[in-house]
């Protein structure tokens, strides 16, 4: 369910705001208060137009890698923990975001013209360094400032929004490999994310409810453990890297309801071979909302769904950036009964918190505990937002 | 409080009316001064904010003239720089057809999702703060956000449309909304239309260009390791030869610079006024002084210093000094708001089109406006202050007063030396204009000089020409001549003032023939087309060609010269930079009529449409000092071509100066569509009645606001320009006669009122009241005669330097002939009567009204 959680970026929910019209009452509190649940709820924002996802979506592969234009959101998001050949440990970020702007646009002859946005974020978490890089993009998609593309008619898929892609390397089938390109003030990297275990549908067959409303859903599917090289440029100091890869995708119209505030998103990467995916939505008056869900996936890629009630996530400590800001949880511990899983998971640096348009914190994190009986440790990403209105 | 400041209290306050007319004499010096720094200052901020507005914290700007800059180039540069700190922008002019009163708005095209860094007010980050609609913006073709203050202007909310035509065609804007940002830069914004990129390329025409790239070259917007050295290099390279990259900061103070002549001769102006206000405080001092000898010789004899009555005499001036230039600050802030009108007009027709409303009060100017007020008092009062210091002892015994100092010689060697040096300033002022102002000072001193011995001359004539009327007539006349050492400082006041009003009358008047004759010269043609737009676009908006062919081809028409108008970079002889450029194809008759001032003998006019060379006109010339021959470099798409200058014609038009190139020779190294038509009717049409057939024409040939207007209109419109242009000097020479007036009045009254002793004397010889009044209004009469009459020779004088030398240094330009009006000369001769009998009124009907024993007791 990354998907209503991810759909916070922060730009985004300005964007979609704006979207919403001159009439700022009809969009909510002041941009900073807006919440996921305000934009991708679609309270306010005009869905008309759009398409909603209300069904199990029917998926073609590769062209279902590529865009989905009659929706308004959509993402591609990599995370991955890599290491160096000398023992280094960081981990990676990228993420695309396309939002539509409008359902329809009337045909313009000027270039600039554009229907659609791309966000990009990206993230280099240098553990031994303890340093956490991040920056962003944002552009219309338009004469090259952004771009996306494939894969369908021969065309390799291919997302830009200005210098930084994420496009499909020749030989594949037109999305993977794919060879992600990003930096920023003091990092940047070159990654190939190779071909890894099936892709897995979330939800009901690749439909993800968020909330009681119909429609109120996204389209979502997970690669939970792809492969990935390249190179790491932190410091000054280039680093040829290796480690395991996650991509999410998923496109969506509206999908948090009125009363979902944020959420606590974790893909974690175990040791056994074996991977967990789970979302936990928070309300407003602070209880866990029951569209919270994830996924179990074993080493053989059969996928358990894991129910609202399945699982229980409990944070533990808190950090806050030095400039103040939004408090977050410091350690979670994730316990489930079947699958058995009982999981601490901790950042491997504290402060994680992007500081783009938008904050919120992203980041790798340690996994260690049971499952079954049987010790084990891993890898993953946290996700926390919604944190500042908490506050 | 001690018995030498008491006095000094008692005398001001027993001639209150003196005092008082002092105090509106600096107060109105003061209050111009400050009133044209507050409107110029108000005016350049307002330019200043608009530019800031626009190009936000960049460092560099990217241009490349009219054409403009591809996106492919933008995108290129996007990627290099990393995506951060580059933005890029259009600007236009819109005019409002629905809405009079404010017919010209400016069109600001942005990319919110580029100017994180460099217009935060308009990207999603500043959007926290303020609701700039930004999907609407970006996917509403037209959709416009404007300032709270302009859509009121407009009367227009979001959701409503307006009709908006830009380079003459015609597109409908949407309201998204109103533009809340910081207050700064909302002043930058009070008459722009803020549009998406996208609906500035579609209005603008341009699909697929940008007008300028905005760039903050910043360390931490930069990517790891680029100097900005190396950024510039990547900008270069993504646009390829022939771009420019401007260092921000270059532009501001652009208003200064555009307008440095204009604002300079209004600086002069006011400093003027200030000068005659000077000498008010003078006279006012003086005459204190002279009355108070007696006291002073008491004061003296109990004992008070030589040096505190100097102090004391000192320091009156400057409180006088002091309050009056705080009374003028008060006022300067009404007279600056009465100014800022013209000079906003003014500024919009010939410089550049941006909003200007309500003065910007900025203390620092009137502090500066006290400062110099009190400054130049307290000077004034120095002189006084050494007279009061030598008043001897002894005074309090002898009865008589008297400044004894005859200096003629003296003087007549001073008013030499400073006409020597005016003359050598103002020959070798250049393109100095402060060494040019200097020199009229010099001059101005040496008319000053010469007063009191020009004085003597003209009422030792009237003293011979009397000389057979009666004693009456003949006292009247040798009475003021006996006391003209006395009465040289008012008179020359007088004359000073006087002569600064005929001279500036001489300037614009010589000016407007000029422009007049000029115009009738240069527009042979019947019927002048072209797009109306905003001073910026300087008619460079491009015609449609179907409206070109359908005028050309019209039956009534027999002839047509194009104008293909553009800006280019040229670099010649000591000067380089970008200049209008005009590609030309004239007819016969345009080629013959242009008023050339020199050119290569016989092949300048041929050559032209050869393309064997191009005209340049005056101002230019001289900016750049070019001759004919001289080799002119214009950068072109194809690289550098090098033509020589084949005339220099007059040119009133356009102070920065222009280039005219054959269209041959333009068509092959610039780029640029037709920008004016100038069209020759068939003999026997009525022009005015084809202007309908020719305008319905056009109009059915493209959807584009075409100006069509006939000479005669085109040729009126320029002079009412030139009219406007010069409201702000009539605005300015009306309060400088106002201050000239009350520096008469009050010098005359005042010298009256040290006169009741002789008034007396000649009431107890058996003068009557009436004959007493006519004695005082008759010597006013005749001093007021001399100040006019000498301000005649002076103020022409003043008048031809201004125009052949001020007008010429500040625009470049010379004039056909100086003239000096006639209206003028008769206007300078009656308000020196007028301003000095009124200032006998009083003082003649006060000495009527006298009992003689009184006058006698008043000396």
């Amino acid at each position: 369910m990354r998907c209503s959680a991810r759909t916070k970026c922060s730009a985004l929910i300005v964007l979609a705001a704006a979207a919403v019209g001159c009439d700022r009452t009809a969009a909510g509190p002041a941009v900073s208060g807006v919440s996921l649940g305000d934009v991708l709820g679609g309270r306010g924002a005009d869905a008309t137009g759009f398409a909603r996802a209300s069904e199990p979506p029917v998926l073609h592969f590769p062209a279902d890698h590529g865009a989905h234009p009659a929706f308004r959101t959509e993402w591609w998001y990599v995370t991955g923990n890599l290491d160096s050949a000398n023992g280094r440990r960081f981990g990676v970020q990228l993420v695309f975001f396309r939002q539509a702007l409008a359902a329809a646009v009337p045909a313009r002859a000027a270039s600039l013209a554009a229907r659609d946005v791309v966000l990009a974020h990206a993230a280099v978490t240098d553990v031994d360094g303890r340093v956490f890089h991040a920056d962003e993009r944002l552009a219309r998609l338009a004469a090259g400032l952004a771009e996306l593309q494939g894969p369908a008619f021969g065309l390799r898929f291919r997302i830009a929004c200005n210098e930084w892609s994420a496009a499909a390397a020749p030989g594949g089938d037109g999305f993977l490999p794919l060879d992600l390109r990003a930096g920023g003030r003091g990092f940047s990297f070159a990654l190939r994310v190779a071909p890894g275990k099936p892709l897995v549908l979330q939800g009901e067959a690749g439909l993800s409810r968020k909330s009681d409303e119909p429609g109120n859903a996204s389209c979502y599917y997970s690669m939970t453990r792809l492969p990935i090289d390249g190179t790491i440029r932190v410091g000054g100091a280039e680093h040829a890297v290796h480690g395991l890869g996650w991509l999410d995708r998923e496109w969506s119209t509206s999908a948090l309801g009125p009363e979902q505030v944020g959420w606590d998103w974790f893909s974690l990467q175990l040791d056994s071979g074996e991977e967990v995916m789970w979302y936990r939505l928070r309300r407003r008056d602070g209880s866990i909302d029951a569209h919270s869900r994830g996924s179990f996936v074993d080493a053989a890629g059969a996928v358990a769904v894991l129910a609202p009630d399945a699982v229980t996530a409990t944070p533990a400590g808190t950090w806050q950036a030095a400039d103040g800001g939004a408090r977050y949880p410091a350690r979670w511990r994730l316990v489930c009964a079947e699958p058995a899983f009982d999981l601490e998971v901790t950042p491997l640096l504290p402060d994680q918190e992007l500081r783009v348009l938008v904050r919120y914190w992203e980041g790798a994190v340690a996994v260690r505990g049971t499952r079954g009986a049987v010790p084990v440790a891993g890898r993953g990403y946290l996700e926390m937002t919604g944190y500042g209105r908490a506050k | 409080m001690s018995l030498l400041w008491r006095q000094g209290l008692r005398y001001h306050s027993r001639h209150a009316l003196q005092t008082l007319l002092t105090l509106t004499g600096i107060a109105l010096g003061t209050a111009l001064l400050c009133a044209m720094q507050l409107s110029q200052r108000t005016a350049e901020r307002a330019f200043d904010l608009a530019l800031e507005a626009v190009a936000g914290s960049a460092t560099h700007t990217v241009q490349d003239g009219p054409r403009g800059l591809p996106v492919q180039g933008y995108v290129l540069v996007q990627r290099a720089l990393g995506g951060r700190g580059v933005a890029p922008a259009i600007r236009a002019v819109a005019r409002v057809p629905d809405r009079p009163e404010r017919t010209v708005l400016r069109v600001l095209g942005i990319d919110p999702l580029a100017d994180v860094e460099l217009r935060p007010w308009s990207s999603p980050a500043g959007a926290e703060h303020e609701s700039l609609p930004l999907g609407p913006l970006l996917t509403t073709p037209g959709g416009f956000v404007a300032t709270a203050p302009l859509l009121q202007r407009l009367g227009l909310g979001p959701g409503d449309t307006l009709r908006v035509t830009l380079g003459g065609r015609p597109h409908v804007g949407t309201c998204l909304g109103v533009l809340a940002p910081p207050p700064l830069v909302a002043a930058g914004l009070e008459d722009v239309l803020v549009v998406d990129i996208a609906t500035a390329q579609e209005w603008t025409g341009r699909l697929d260009r940008i007008d300028r790239l905005d760039l903050r070259l910043a360390p931490e917007l930069l990517p790891d390791g680029m100097t900005e050295q190396a950024a510039l290099a990547a900008v270069a390279a993504a646009f390829g030869p022939g771009v420019q990259i401007v260092a921000a900061g270059a532009n501001r103070g652009g208003l200064a610079q555009l307008a440095r002549g204009f604002r300079i001769n209004l600086r002069a102006l006011s400093l003027l006024s200030l000068l005659v206000g000077a000498f008010l405080v003078h006279e006012t001092m003086r005459l204190s002084v002279a009355a108070r000898r007696p006291s002073f010789g008491v004061l003296r004899a109990l004992g008070a210093r030589p040096r505190s009555l100097g102090v004391v005499v000192t320091l009156e001036a400057a409180v006088l000094g002091l309050f009056g230039s705080l009374l003028g600050a008060g006022l300067g802030v009404a007279f600056a708001q009465v100014l800022l009108d013209p000079l906003a007009r003014t500024l919009n027709d010939h410089y550049a089109t941006f909003a200007l409303h309500g003065v910007h009060v900025d203390g620092a100017v009137l502090l500066l406006g006290v400062l110099l007020g009190t400054a130049v008092a307290t000077c004034a009062g120095l002189g006084p202050a050494l007279a009061a210091a030598r008043v001897p002892a002894r005074e309090v015994l002898v009865q008589h007063h008297h400044e004894p100092r005859r200096r003629t010689r003296r003087q007549l060697w001073a008013a030499v030396s400073a006409a020597g040096l005016a003359l050598w300033l103002l020959l070798t002022a250049g393109a100095g204009l402060v060494q040019a102002y200097l020199g009229v000072l010099a001059m101005l001193t040496a008319a000053v000089l010469l007063v009191p011995a020009a004085m003597g001359c003209l009422l030792w004539g009237a003293g011979a020409g009397v000389r057979g009327a009666g004693p009456f007539v003949r006292y009247v006349v040798r009475s003021t001549a006996a006391a003209r050492d006395h009465l040289a400082l008012p008179v020359a006041a007088m004359v000073l003032a006087i002569a600064a009003t005929l001279g500036l009358a001489t300037l614009v008047g010589s000016f407007r023939d000029s422009v007049a004759g000029w115009l009738t010269q240069v527009l042979p043609a019947d019927v002048y087309v072209s797009v109306p737009g905003g001073v910026d676009e300087r008619g460079s908006s491009v015609l449609a060609p179907e409206v070109v062919a359908a005028l050309r081809t019209a039956p009534q028409v027999a002839a047509a010269s194009t104008y293909q108008r553009t800006r280019a970079m040229l670099r010649s002889g000591s000067g380089e930079g970008e200049v209008e450029l005009v590609g030309m194809d004239p007819t016969p008759a345009v080629l013959a009529s242009f008023p050339f001032l020199v050119a290569a003998p016989g092949v300048a006019r041929e050559a032209l449409p050869r393309g064997e060379g191009v005209w340049v006109s005056e101002p230019l010339a001289f900016r750049w000092q070019l001759a004919v021959g001289d080799a002119l470099t214009v950068a072109t798409e194809r690289g550098a071509a090098v033509l020589p200058i084949l005339a220099i014609y007059r040119d009133y038009g356009n102070e920065r100066g222009e280039v005219l190139a054959g269209k041959a020779w333009f068509d092959a190294h610039l780029r640029g569509g037709i920008t004016a038509l100038a069209l020759e009717t068939k003999p026997g049409t009525d022009v005015d009645a084809s202007l309908a057939e020719l305008r319905a024409r056009a109009a059915a040939a493209a959807e584009q606001d075409v100006g069509i207007r006939s000479q005669r209109e085109l040729r009126l419109g320029s002079l009412a320009i030139f009219d406007r242009t010069f409201a702000i000097t009539g605005v300015m020479r009306l309060l400088c006669l106002l201050v000239a007036f009350f520096g008469i009045y009050s010098a005359f009254a005042t010298l009256q009122l040290e006169r009741g002793a002789e008034v007396g004397l000649l009431r107890c010889l058996g003068a009557r009241p009436r004959q007493v009044g006519l004695l005082v209004l008759g010597q006013t009469a005749l001093l007021g005669l001399c100040a006019g009459l000498l301000a005649l020779p002076t103020g022409a004088l003043l008048g031809h330097v201004l125009a052949e030398v001020v007008n010429r240094v500040s625009f470049g330009w010379s004039l056909l002939e100086v003239t000096v009006p006639r209206t003028a000369m008769v206007e300078a001769v009656l308000l020196a009567l007028v301003a000095a009998v009124l200032a006998g009124v009083q003082p003649a009907v006060r000495f009527a009204r006298m009992r003689p024993a009184d006058g006698l007791r008043e000396a």
